[in-house]
């Protein structure tokens, strides 16, 4: 198990690099420099260029990308160009506030989508079935951003209950944080509640063919026991498991709601990195978000393993 | 399709294989839910299509005299702040939203397809083109899509290039599971020993066979492309925004949202129904073609 | 207080009775703006006067201003974006700025002669000005500043061509020795995007020229923190050393009532909205005027529509095979309908229709080249483009959405121009781009940008290496003599020289003045002058 998972941190270390070369180029690649926006809307060309010269920014990619390579290897990610601190400190900074995000809106999903899985089950071929699915699978089917500014105007706006944004931390008031965090994080966690629901009614009907539901069907337990006690724990662990790897879509619904409701988030700040063509943080974002996804699919992998004994480890996960 | 049903297996399989086959669209087609969608679907396609003959004004005329005038005869779902006719961008928007859907769907499905099938039956492929679709699935969507659209250039080419390029690991790594699976079978391996070539016994029996959750997988792709592309509008990074397009009518219309709901109301609910049919169609797929499935209609839980 | 106030009233109402005499002089101005002038009754309603409560009752509170992202840096010699003025000038200031009307008017200095027949301009900096980091202001401070500022911005770049030597002549004192005269002395070292803020030598010892080590000036407020897409805050600087002037415009006393300001950056115009809405904000950096019903009937929230002070701009290529035809050119001008454009940009009642280059700066208003304006004579602009070699190669229009009001203009636009036989190829980019293309003559035709205030036409920019490239002789000619004359008469009319080969020659089109929308919490008052980015060092929260 040790030799497997060092294995695969191992692995990781390519893939890293593969995401981390992609957005080197990709980003290189497009039009647009920080000079440019730097300077501002009246900046003369001569400036502009005067500046980029500043900032090293008319170096031939071929002397930039090895001088990065380099530097990342030493697990030095580079300076921001428009934050004016190193690009993991911004990094860090950010973290915070999209995993509370992630995490809150992962909450979110799972009571409202496993109790809608379960009970879709329970009256299974009933129409109650379908309704409590699409219910279910009406906020993915919403764009992000428009049930985001649907709740603001709802609670911010009209009821005057939460406010229409912005971030409150943990430590510094901790009311503040939940009310500021409650509306990105339904809106976040309705867009995704359908896949628990999905995933749970799929996994239960699976192990309703399993022989000792059989056997506690026999044994006269009541459907309520049945259905918690035996189904729905069996159930829960490939439906958490697949769970586990959509972590990356979670990720990318956050970077839509920060926006929206103004969180000064890892989301936000690759999209306005790019906006400003900040170079170094996108690229340090992007192999940030690679290492957060590979360790996110290795503990989903371990979590398997550990708990099926079946399965060996060296089929799973790719 | 008939490609396909010349590639189907001979042998035992042959005789199993049209029943399911006949199964599944007959299960499909039993679900009220699903033929409700694939209604809704069918209608949103043919009003997209007919889109010229049944707009009543050009959807990209400028009439600022007009501007963000409410719901009336002579506009259905008013105008918007360039006094454009909501409705007529509505219909045409369908365009653009089911072209990026379908083109998306097919490209990340066969790229995907070809890319795991692959990988999945040639072992010493499969680390290389396994790390690499990795190296792209761990890069964020969103993110990969926004650069590559803005290095492209924001037209309905780059849109579709992004998106198929996020959603080809997902297929691919789909379809590596059933080649993994399907080329350890033995009817494989007895292909193998009469010398089938490779590609054929690709094809004939791998590709056969995964077929059904690649559907299944299609219309999800589908759904969630549609979906993607209104996110990469309210992001800035997606067609050109003359365009009508659902994703940029939305984007327009929340802007707006206190001042002009009309704006946001017909792109939104057009949006949501769509994916939500699209959703529900594969979901009934699913169900339809999964073996399993007979055996769990005719085991429902005890009451 | 009051004072301040009617002084703002007064270059309000000034500029429609200077645009009735041309010429006036300021005393003239004055008079005129006194006798009333109901022409202006569309104009935003005053500021209620301030109610009479004693000074101590305003100090305090937490002002909340949502901007529409986050500055690019912190640095006011760096960038020419309107949003580190908005921030910064609370914190860094120059050594002139300007009164109400609009004139410059010393800052951190005390006093500016004008010696040697102009050949020296002798500043004497205030006495014990602190900076934020307890050193006091000395020459040294403010000649490292200048010449960091020169080395950056083209308007400091243009002074420092024609000074021979800064000298420190004392601890206070700076003689700047001059090759020649420069009549736009003061103008260059006041208060403006990419202008000379005053840092302490100690902190740009250890800066580069693209990023400063510290945020240190002299200003009432202080940058205590800067968590980027979360909030620039800034906090009162107790010991400001205070103007013995009434506040002016963006001179004279500075109270400094707030106990903190908080720059929120919110990147989505909805989002801005809803808060200021909600009650979140106190201000907003831009609002669409398309809002404006909405926010008017939020409660809580004080709605106003500002007097013009920018327009929108068509920059033409002019080394475009398609745009170097002056006759393509006029045919372009001739065929637009500047009303339909601006009503799709901005909504009715946001915009004018006026030929002025230098909206909102009142003396400097000219109606030279009115023939040329606004001629939506499609018919003859037809006619006229056929008489060209124009073959239809397509024409291509750059703008960003990340700007509404520049993307609807845009859009009608081109429908005007295709109307009248031009090929169009719209290219939308993210601003980023389109900041990095128009630097590239090959790649396009026109592209579309707000002009946004400027207290004097020698600020605005068009010089032959500004975007666009207009080179002509007689232009540079002027603009060099706009620069070096001190006297208003002989300036006026050089600037109309320049306003009439504007409209004449064609490098650019002046669509409309853009009337923008103020939005603020009712309670917050005295925000003082606004074109130039509102100051909040006089501003107050009522209970």
């Amino acid at each position: 198990m040790t030799a497997y998972i060092i294995r695969r941190l191992l692995l990781a270390v390519p893939v890293m690099l593969i995401a981390g070369t992609i957005a080197f180029f990709l980003l290189h690649l497009t039009p647009g420099d920080p000079a440019a926006v730097m300077l501002g809307p009246d900046a003369t060309p001569e400036q502009v260029e005067r500046l980029q010269n500043d900032l090293g920014l008319n170096e031939p990619l071929i002397v930039q990308y090895p001088r990065w390579l380099a530097n990342v290897a030493q697990l030095d990610l580079g300076r921001s160009i428009f934050l004016n601190r190193p690009v993991l400190d911004a990094i860090l900074e950010r973290a915070v506030p999209t995993l509370q995000l992630s995490l809150y809106a992962l909450i979110i999903a799972i009571v409202i989508g496993v109790p809608a899985g379960v009970m879709a089950v329970l009256y299974r071929g009933t129409i109650f079935d379908r309704l409590l699915l699409i219910l279910a699978l009406t906020g993915t089917a919403i764009a992000d951003f428009f049930l985001g500014m649907l709740l603001i105007l709802l609670f911010a706006v009209v009821l005057n209950w939460l406010p229409s944004g912005g971030y409150v931390p943990f430590t510094v008031d901790p009311v503040g944080h939940f009310q500021a965090m409650l509306l990105p994080s339904l809106a976040l966690g309705i867009s995704i509640a359908g896949l628990p629901a999905r995933l749970i009614r799929t996994s239960m009907l699976d192990v309703i063919q399993e022989d000792y539901v059989k056997v506690a069907i026999a044994r006269g337990l009541s459907p309520w026991a049945v259905t918690t006690r035996h189904v729905l724990r069996n159930a829960l662990i490939p439906a958490v498991t697949v769970f586990g790897y959509t972590l990356g879509d979670l990720l990318g619904g956050a970077v839509v709601v920060e926006t929206v409701f103004n969180l000064p988030g890892m989301g936000q700040l690759v999209v306005n990195s790019i906006g400003r063509r900040d170079f170094p943080v996108i690229q340090g974002v992007v192999m940030v978000i690679a290492l957060l996804y590979l360790v996110a699919n290795l503990l989903v992998d371990v979590l398997y393993v550990a708990i099926d004994p079946r399965i060996r480890v060296d089929r799973v996960g790719g | 399709m008939r490609a396909e049903a010349r590639a189907r297996p001979r042998g035992w399989r042959a005789a199993y294989q049209p029943d399911r086959r006949r199964a599944w669209y007959v299960h499909l087609l039993r679900s009220n839910v699903a033929l409700f969608s694939i209604a809704v679907v069918f209608v949103i396609t043919v009003s997209a299509i007919c889109a010229p003959l049944l707009a009543p004004y050009d959807p990209t005329f400028i009439d600022p005299a007009r501007r963000l005038q409410g719901p009336s005869s002579a506009h259905w779902m008013g105008t918007d702040d360039l006094g454009r006719d909501v409705f007529s961008r509505l219909l045409f928007g369908a365009r653009v939203s089911l072209v990026v859907g379908l083109c998306v769907m097919f490209a990340s499905a066969a790229t995907g397809c070809l890319l795991g099938v692959i990988a999945g039956y040639y072992p010493r492929l499969d680390g290389l083109i396994m790390r690499t679709l990795d190296g792209v699935m761990a890069f964020p969507g969103v993110l990969l899509a926004i650069a590559v659209v803005i290095s492209l250039g924001a037209n309905l080419r780059s849109v579709i290039i992004a998106l198929s390029l996020v959603y080809t690991p997902v297929v691919a790594r789909l379809m590596r599971g059933m080649a993994l699976v399907i080329r350890e079978l033995p009817y494989v391996e007895a292909a193998q020993a009469i010398g089938l070539r490779d590609y054929q016994i690709l094809w004939r029996y791998v590709l056969a066979n995964a077929l059904s959750p690649l559907i299944v997988q299609a219309a999800f792709v589908a759904a969630y492309a549609i979906l993607a592309e209104a996110s990469l509008s309210f992001l800035g990074a997606s067609v050109n925004p003359e365009t009508p397009t659902w994703g940029n009518m939305l984007r327009d219309g929340q802007r707006l949202l206190s001042r002009a709901w009309w704006m946001a109301l017909a792109p939104g609910v057009a949006l949501f129904v769509t994916v939500l049919a699209l959703t529900l169609v594969g979901d009934a797929l699913r169900d339809a073609v999964d073996p399993r499935s007979g055996e769990r209609r005719r085991d429902a839980l005890p009451k | 207080m009051v004072k301040a106030h009617l002084g703002n009233a007064f270059n309000r109402r000034r500029f429609l009775g200077l645009a009735l005499t041309g010429t006036a002089g300021l005393a003239l101005t004055a008079v005129l703006a006194a006798c009333g002038n109901d022409e202006e009754a569309s104009g935003g309603a005053e500021p209620a006067p301030s109610n009479t409560s004693a000074e101590s009752d305003r100090a305090g509170g937490v002002l909340k201003v949502a901007l529409t992202g986050d500055p690019p840096n912190l640095d006011i010699h760096q960038t020419t974006d309107s949003i580190v003025v908005l921030v910064c000038s609370h914190a860094y200031e120059t050594l002139f700025t300007w009164d109400a009307e609009y004139r410059p008017v010393p800052l951190l200095a005390e006093s500016h002669e004008v010696l040697d027949d102009g050949l020296r301009h002798r500043v004497v900096l205030r006495e014990d000005v602190q900076f934020h980091n307890g050193e006091t202001l000395t020459a040294a401070d403010a000649i490292a500043s200048i010449e960091r500022w020169s080395a950056i911005s083209g308007l400091g770049e243009g002074l420092m061509e024609v000074v021979e030597q800064l000298e420190a002549v004392d601890e206070r004192t700076i003689d700047f020795h001059m090759i020649e005269r420069y009549g736009a002395f003061r103008t260059a070292l006041s208060r403006q995007l990419q202008g000379c803020a005053i840092y302490p030598k100690s902190v740009l010892d250890t800066s580069s020229g693209t990023e400063l080590s510290e945020y240190v000036g002299t200003g009432p407020y202080q940058i205590v923190e800067w968590l980027p897409d979360r909030h620039v805050r800034l906090e009162r600087f107790d010991n400001y050393r205070v103007v013995d002037e009434p506040a002016s415009g963006y001179a004279g006393a500075k109270a400094a009532y707030l106990d903190r300001i908080d720059f929120i950056p919110v990147r989505n115009e909805a989002s801005r909205t809803a808060g200021m809405q909600a009650g979140d904000y106190h201000y907003v950096e831009t609002v669409s005027s398309d809002q404006t019903p909405v926010l008017e009937d939020a409660s809580g929230v004080a709605v106003e529509t500002l007097p013009a002070d920018a327009w929108v701009n068509i920059v033409l290529n002019l080394r475009s095979p398609i745009l170097a035809d002056h006759d393509v050119r006029r045919a372009l001008q001739m065929a637009l309908d500047h009303e339909e454009i601006m009503l799709a940009a901005v909504g009715d009642g946001f915009y004018e229709l006026t030929p002025e280059l230098v909206p909102g700066a009142g003396a400097w208003y000219s109606e030279a080249g009115i023939e040329f304006y606004n001629q939506h004579d499609p018919d003859a602009a037809r006619e006229l483009l056929a008489s060209t070699s124009y073959d239809g190669a397509p024409l291509r229009m750059m703008v960003t959405q990340e700007v509404q009001q520049e993307y609807n203009a845009t859009l009608t636009m081109k429908q005007q121009l295709e109307n009248i036989g031009f090929t169009i190829d719209l290219q939308v980019y993210d601003g980023a781009t389109l900041s990095d293309r128009r630097d590239d003559d090959a790649v396009w035709e026109t592209y579309t940008a707000s002009a946004s205030f400027r207290p004097d036409p020698v600020m605005r920019n068009l010089t032959s290496s500004a975007t666009g490239w207009w080179e002509n002789d007689e232009k540079d000619a002027l603009f060099a003599e706009l620069q070096t004359e001190a006297d208003f008469d002989r300036r006026f009319e050089v600037w109309e020289q320049i306003q009439y080969m504007f409209y004449d020659d064609v490098p650019r089109l002046k669509i409309g003045n853009v009337r923008r929308l103020l939005a603020r919490a009712a309670v917050l008052e005295d925000i003082g002058q606004t074109e130039m980015q509102p100051e909040f060092s006089n501003a107050w929260l009522r209970e």
